[in-house]
């Protein structure tokens, strides 16, 4: 039984993570980005999906509410800050480390921006079903319809974007543009609107990772939050072990590592929660350093 | 013939150097009896700015690698010291010695690990350590938990005075540290280790068909940054008092980071200039804030904005900092004029 | 007819009906040959005009056709030669601009690649400016020849002329 619930709640939080690895492959794929500020990204969207279930009242409203605002703002972030950083600093001795270095600084920014607009206030968003468990046979599972909705939820949004990704006309600018920016423009393609699209599908995408961990979680939004720091370095650990360039590896890697996570804590130790991440991140570096699905060559950035 | 010939050229380079350092202790001897309690405390602030800085740019600026974890690192350094004070009673120096070296072997096995990684992959594991460390305080009781650990270097001496503070005592100790290491990270980035960690940054194939062994290099690299960061972590606590861990929250890393690149991340010359904008920060914040009569959640968050903020200014438009975009703008002027 | 191009950025070359082939500019390795000749017509956004034009080339190419859903790093160079400039009639161009398509293939394929620009040229009505090293082969099929030494036209003329004149025979074959 209780072996059973570790596997449902890996499964759900590891589906969440997977979201936001996901969030991060796209942003890889698009601009040959890591982009640190996602999950604060992802926290902002929160808070707009926040005050559309203060206006509205209602769950439903409020998550394409954050699906847009999370899309809209990324586009702004590639537009200004992207640019900008390709046009100035792509050569030069900080060439390498100047992407994330910015990109640190707009989590920076986002976060105390949360915090000035929003810091005083009780945030809390809850979810549109319940999170107690279901009962069979007189034992409570841990599983709950809000599990079992977060986990239907990311498997249609994933479909989704695989179907987009490999049957549409804009699936193939992004992969192309990805691959080949060059080869991309000459057939056409307005590469610096695809990439621009790329990093609006993340912000969408992250948007909803993060309002499924805010209401999965005890319901407090807040940039100080345990939630958050999960959220931020699981993102791009999930997407590590997946293999930064598959957006079927960051779906592995997410649950992999939520599964992962959850078994040390419930078969090791409690305390172990924060470092966890870590030495799993180092485990999988180890034994496979391009991460299950990543070709050899993603790895030097 | 050809080495005796070799060493006195060594010997007279190192101690060139030195006469700068001794110079600039005297003056900072003479300005901390002349200012206030807040600016001596805020001058230890920027004396242990400017040495976890320099682990910073030792680390990224000259071998290329980038560590978001170096928060971490101050905070064992800071737990090796208090604990050697509270359990062995040490006396300060050999707390602050087994703090450097706690640390460095902390570097060396995060280095070892990170060895194979570059780029945001390392970036992503210091990331996921420096999240996920200090929080380990927690689990074992030597190390206090939640409240942390006293930290207590003792009264300055009678012999200096009666009107030596304990603001100054902490100056003192600190910025005696500072030209120390500086000299000594100085001296070790002229050598030829820093020339091998600058072929490693610039091109690690190149570097590698030179017969330089990347892995050994990188690894001392981290290694020592780490001992340099140890030690600011324990100048850190001895300015506050207590070791905890939410002395060392991620922001930390951030701002090291920060500092590093206001500072020009590839030389160390304007290291100063980093540590003492980090420190201004917060007061030019407070300033700001209480002029626009702001919110307490206003003038809590507005420090780590403008941080941020600048972060992202400088990366963007100053990259290589200010320092070696003066020289670049001087050379071109001098290549024109040619 | 008549419009400027210099300067024009890359993405619009193609909108005003020109196809530039260049077997490094031209197949991206990562995707399928289908996505490749998909990536030909993407701008003209038609999905059924895309795939008649897909079946046009595989007919022109068999080779093709047989390795239509491989990743394209899979190809020989010879297929990968054909690949671009498959991909570049998918978008039903006016002018094709070809790049030394000869290079770095065996002779034989490289008659049947010569053989295929002229059919295509006679066959889609289209024009075709050939940059070649390999002098003859190319002027075989051309209908007029241009000869640049060092970034200056030497010989502009009719393409059999050109062969017959030994300067040009000299100069590429050496008698």
């Amino acid at each position: 039984m209780q072996l059973l619930n570790t596997f449902l709640i890996g499964i759900t939080a590891g589906s969440i993570y997977s979201l936001m690895a996901t969030s991060m492959v796209l942003v890889w794929r698009s601009t040959r980005v890591v982009n640190f500020a996602q999950a604060g990204m992802a926290l902002l969207s929160s808070y707009f999906g926040y005050e559309a279930v203060s206006k509205f009242h209602s769950f439903w409203i409020a998550l394409p509410v954050a699906m847009i605002g999370g899309a809209v703002f990324s586009a702004f972030v590639e537009m200004v800050l992207i640019r900008l950083l390709v046009k100035h600093s792509s050569t030069g001795p900080i060439a390498a480390v100047a992407p994330i270095i910015a990109t640190l600084g707009l989590l920076g920014v986002i976060r105390a921006t949360v915090s000035m607009v929003w810091g005083g206030q009780n945030v809390r968003i809850i979810g549109p079903v319940s999170n107690d468990g279901y009962t069979i046979n007189g034992t409570t599972l841990v599983f709950s319809p809000l599990k079992l909705l977060i986990l239907v939820t990311v498997v249609i949004l994933m479909l989704a974007l695989t179907v987009l990704f490999k049957k549409t006309n804009i699936g193939l600018a992004l992969r192309a543009s990805a691959y080949a920016p060059e080869i991309a423009r000459l057939a056409g393609i307005k590469v610096d609107w695809v990439r621009t699209l790329g990093w609006a599908l993340a912000g969408a995408t992250g948007a909803v990772a993060g309002m499924f961990q805010t209401v999965n979680g005890n319901g407090t939004l807040s940039p100080d939050s345990i939630d958050f720091s999960l959220l931020l370095v699981s993102g791009f650990i999930a997407a590590v072990i997946g293999g930064l360039d598959s957006l079927v590896g960051a779906v592995i890697g997410g649950l992999v590592l939520g599964l992962m996570i959850s078994f040390v804590l419930m078969y090791i130790s409690g305390g172990l929660f924060f470092i966890a991440p870590f030495v799993i991140l180092l485990l999988v570096l180890f034994i496979r350093p391009q991460g299950v699905f990543g070709a050899k060559a993603a790895r030097r950035a | 013939m050809c080495l005796a010939q070799r060493r006195p050229a060594v010997h007279k380079r190192q101690s060139r150097h030195i006469i700068p350092f001794i110079l600039g202790g005297v003056v900072l001897y003479f300005v901390s009896g002349m200012v206030d309690e807040l600016r001596v405390y805020q001058g230890a602030s920027v004396a242990v700015y400017v040495i976890a800085i320099s682990s910073i740019i030792l680390l990224t600026g000259y071998s290329g690698q980038v560590s978001l974890g170096h928060g971490a690192l101050m905070a064992v350094g800071a737990y090796a010291a208090a604990v050697a004070r509270i359990e062995l009673h040490a006396p300060i120096i050999v707390c602050f010695i087994i703090a450097v070296l706690t640390a460095a072997i902390g570097g060396a096995l995060l280095g070892a690990a990170a060895a194979r990684l570059s780029g945001p992959y390392l970036a992503g594991a210091t990331l996921a350590l420096a999240i996920g460390l200090p929080s380990l305080a927690n689990q074992f009781k030597i190390l206090g938990g939640e409240q942390g650990l006293l930290f207590d270097v003792g009264f300055p001496p009678l012999s200096l005075g009666q009107d030596f503070t304990q603001y100054k005592w902490f100056f003192w100790i600190a910025a005696l540290a500072a030209l120390i290491s500086m000299w000594v990270i100085h001296n070790i980035l002229s050598s030829r280790y820093g020339r091998t960690w600058r072929a490693i940054r610039g091109n690690e194939v190149a570097a590698q068909l030179s017969g330089i062994n990347i892995a050994r290099s990188k690894i001392l690299a981290f290694t020592i940054s780490a001992g340099i960061a140890g030690l600011a972590g324990a100048l850190l606590s001895m300015t506050i008092g207590t070791v905890s861990p939410s002395a060392f929250p991620l922001t930390l890393s951030f701002s090291l980071l920060t500092g590093a690149v206001l500072s020009g991340i590839t030389t160390l010359g304007g290291v100063m200039i980093g540590a003492v904008v980090l420190v201004a920060i917060p007061e030019f914040a407070d300033a700001v804030a209480s002029r626009m009569g702001s919110s307490e959640k206003v003038t809590t968050n507005l420090p780590g904005f403008l941080v941020s903020a600048l972060l992202i200014v400088t990366v963007l438009f100053v990259p290589n900092g200010p320092v070696e975009q003066h020289r670049a703008r001087k050379a071109k002027k001098a290549a024109l004029k040619k | 007819m008549g419009n400027n191009v210099l300067g024009v950025k890359p993405e619009m070359l193609v909108r005003a009906g020109i196809s530039h082939v260049s077997e490094g500019k031209s197949v991206v390795p990562e995707l399928s040959v289908r996505d490749n000749l998909e990536l030909g017509a993407i701008w003209r956004r038609n999905k059924k005009e895309s795939q008649e034009s897909i079946d046009r080339v595989v007919s022109i190419f068999p080779r093709l056709g047989e390795r239509i859903e491989q990743r394209s790093d899979t190809l020989s160079g010879g297929e990968r030669q054909m690949l671009a400039i498959g991909r570049a009639i998918m978008s039903k161009p006016q002018l094709l601009l070809l790049d030394e398509p000869s290079l770095g293939l065996a002779p034989l394929v490289v008659e049947q690649i010569f053989q295929t620009i002229r059919e295509l040229a006679n066959s889609m009505n289209l024009t075709v400016l050939l940059v070649e090293q390999n002098a003859i082969g190319a002027l075989k099929i051309a209908d007029i020849g241009i000869v640049l030494n060092l970034g200056k036209v030497v010989a502009a003329n009719n393409a059999q002329t050109l062969i017959d004149d030994p300067a040009v025979r000299a100069a590429y074959l050496g008698y």
